[in-house]
């Protein structure tokens, strides 16, 4: 069978920020992708739902610049001002729209509790950025074609998803462990990596020999 | 050309015949005549197939890195990439036919390793997206990739037809480092492929740790790009522009073959088609990007001397700064369209053109990734401006000829900072628009710009960087 099943996810966005991994500094980059390390996070700590799933953002949003300071509590002062980048809408759009991605088989008996579910995505919650709200959920057949992949996705659970790498571009994700203290990096599959995907997860068709 | 003379001359066995006569043997295939060898030229038809005995593989590589510019020393990555691909060049003079900064194409037999040719820039953390043809001498050429996808997209049957019979291949892959399965933190936060093993210096303002790997670590020691940007620019907390040149190859296939195209069209050939088909602008690719290398030693030597603009690697004419002012912003844009009209008269100057100029324009504090962030968004136009906060405009050079007259007019510059006025505090293009229309006989010079299409924003946006309005 040259489809898949999946349940496809419809988020609104008020600002977001998912930051890269680059510490330096007091300027803080942020993608934008959502990994998938990020939204399993988020389906896990807010629904509880322990399932593999990509995403991406929508051409409806655009870079600017927040600063805020770190307050060390300790010794009651603030730290440097920190610069980090963020995703707003982008006119005329009012939200932020993304994509997310659930197994069918995963995620099938949970279409009526994530319809109009809210919850939060990426950094800074504290200061109200990631504020999310699941505005559609659909069943949808995406059919399996050879392509350029637009989402970041661990190289272990791209399977699930009938990702098949042609040839991969990897980048790490960060994989807490089950405790969420520590963790380890796990290769993954980077957008521009030519494979065989649901279509709904290609940035374009291609037709290359393999 | 004589790169592929020599690549064959390494590749094949010459054969003497008992009856006297000459064989040429290459990759397992015996010939007698050129015809044999590389077969016919037309890659469509029903009939007449004429496939050749011998195939080569033309391979486009495009040097990228997953870098991130932490710190000022970083960019010595570019230095170490101009010098990776000097190093290959000088090893392999005939199998690369050109190379940009981040571009080499090759021509190879069917059997050579590329993986192996490309190393030393896998084994510094670059990595390299390959689109590789495999195809009969006859018909390979630097477009044949684009001309088999599309004929394989639309179901093309007549080309398909040859394209398959001749066993014509298009490939893409990435060649990528070996990394491994997982990582134990840290994770380098230059390349974020490898583990970090030290901790550079922090300086006295920061308490964020900075962690980067070996490699890295080594770049970042390859020395200092330019001691006044950190240390007197810095102090004096100027707002400094980035720019950067670039040379895109896909937008320069292109453009070759249209211009190709319209240029057989004005001649009414009968055989018009035949010949746009059989079109292979390798040859003008190689000159093309010589002269736009030329375009950029012009540049520098031109403004050689200018104290507060400088090219960061010495090695590298792509990237330079300056620090901001109207001035040295108008200088620069004037010399790159100056340039840009003496090497490329002919060429498309608009979202096709192959060549194009970005310029990034923040606080000195602003990071350097940052500024490369926007050097690489893709859809760039001949000329891309962005001001941090401020603005951020793409130009066709039309547009700025268009607009560059209207704001050097003492006329113009009185009703265009009244505009601006009106701009800030309507924030309204409809008022600005109706605002040049009732001023139409006044300033017709600005009607016309506007009607010709241009945005208000972009000309008023011009204006506000070259003439120093005030933000």
């Amino acid at each position: 069978m040259n489809r898949i099943k999946l349940l496809e996810l419809h988020l609104e966005i008020d600002s977001v920020i998912i930051g890269e991994r680059i510490k330096g500094g007091t300027f803080r980059p942020c993608q934008d992708t959502i990994p998938s390390s990020t939204i399993e996070g988020a389906l896990k700590r807010y629904f509880g739902i322990k399932a593999p799933a990509v995403g991406f953002f929508e051409d409806t949003y655009e870079f600017d610049e927040f600063t805020y300071s770190v307050r060390d509590k300790m010794l009651n002062i603030s730290k440097l001002p920190i610069t980090t980048l963020y995703l707003k809408p982008k006119p005329p759009h009012k939200k932020i729209k993304a994509k997310v991605y659930i197994l069918y088989s995963r995620g099938a008996g949970l279409k009526d509790e994530l319809k109009n579910a809210k919850f939060q995505l990426g950094a800074l919650k504290s200061k109200g950025f990631g504020e999310s709200e699941i505005v559609n959920v659909e069943e949808i057949e995406s059919e399996i074609k050879q392509g350029i992949l637009k989402v970041k996705v661990f190289e272990v659970e791209a399977m699930e998803f009938r990702i098949e790498p042609i040839s991969p571009v990897y980048g790490y994700l960060f994989k807490p462990d089950r405790f969420s203290i520590e963790g380890v990096y796990k290769r993954a599959l980077f957008p521009g990596s030519l494979v065989k995907a649901p279509d709904v997860l290609l940035k374009e068709v291609s037709f290359y020999d393999e | 050309m004589g790169k592929i003379y020599r690549v064959f001359e390494k590749n094949t066995r010459v054969i003497r015949e008992p009856d006297g006569s000459i064989l040429i043997e290459y990759n397992g295939e015996k010939v007698k005549t050129i015809k044999e060898a590389g077969g016919g030229r037309r890659t469509t038809g029903d009939t007449n197939i004429d496939k050749g005995k011998w195939q080569a593989r033309l391979v486009k590589c495009w040097i990228k890195f997953p870098h991130s510019f932490v710190r000022l020393h970083d960019i010595n990555l570019l230095r170490k990439r101009e010098e990776l691909i000097n190093y290959i060049i000088s090893h392999y003079k005939d199998e690369i036919i050109f190379a940009t900064s981040d571009f080499i194409t090759l021509f190879l037999p069917p059997n050579q390793d590329l993986k192996g040719i490309l190393k030393p820039l896998l084994d510094w953390g670059f990595y390299i997206e390959v689109e590789e043809t495999l195809a009969d001498l006859g018909i390979l050429n630097s477009i044949l990739d684009r001309k088999t996808l599309q004929a394989r997209e639309s179901n093309d049957q007549p080309r398909l037809n040859v394209l398959n019979n001749r066993s014509t291949k298009v490939y893409r892959k990435y060649l990528v480092p070996e990394i491994p399965d997982a990582l134990q933190p840290p994770i380098c936060n230059i390349c974020q492929q490898r583990k970090a093993v030290k901790r550079s210096p922090e300086s006295k303002e920061e308490s964020v740790r900075d962690w980067v790997c070996e490699k890295c670590q080594e770049i970042r020691e390859m020395g200092e790009p330019f001691r006044e940007y950190a240390t007197v620019w810095e102090e004096e907390g100027v707002k400094v522009c980035w720019f950067k040149f670039s040379l895109d190859q896909k937008k320069l296939e292109n453009w070759l073959q249209n211009a190709f195209g319209e240029y057989v069209d004005s001649f009414n050939f009968r055989q018009a088609d035949v010949l746009k088909d059989e079109f292979r602008p390798l040859a003008l690719q190689v000159d093309f990007s010589k002269d736009y290398k030329k375009m950029l030693k012009e540049f520098w030597k031109e403004l050689a001397g200018i104290e507060d603009i400088k090219k960061p690697i010495a090695e590298y004419d792509e990237l330079g700064v300056f620090k901001y002012s109207p001035e040295l912003t108008k200088m620069v844009i004037d010399r790159f369209m100056n340039l840009f009209d003496e090497y490329f008269p002919d060429c498309a100057s608009d979202n096709s053109s192959p060549v194009s100029l970005s310029l990034s324009i923040a606080n000195i504090k602003y990071p350097i990734r940052e500024h490369w962030r926007f050097f690489e968004e893709n859809c760039k136009n001949f000329l891309n401006i962005r001001y941090l906060k401020v603005l951020s405009e793409k130009y066709t050079k039309d547009e700025l000829e268009d607009i560059k007259k209207v704001i050097n007019l003492e006329t113009s510059s009185s009703f265009l900072h009244k505009l601006i006025q009106l701009e800030n505090t309507l924030q309204s293009e409809i008022h600005i628009a109706v605002e040049i229309f009732n001023n139409r006989k006044k300033y017709p010079e600005i009607y016309e710009i506007f009607s010709k299409g241009i945005k208000s924003s972009k000309f008023l946006n011009l204006y506000r960087l070259l003439k120093g309005e005030r933000q």
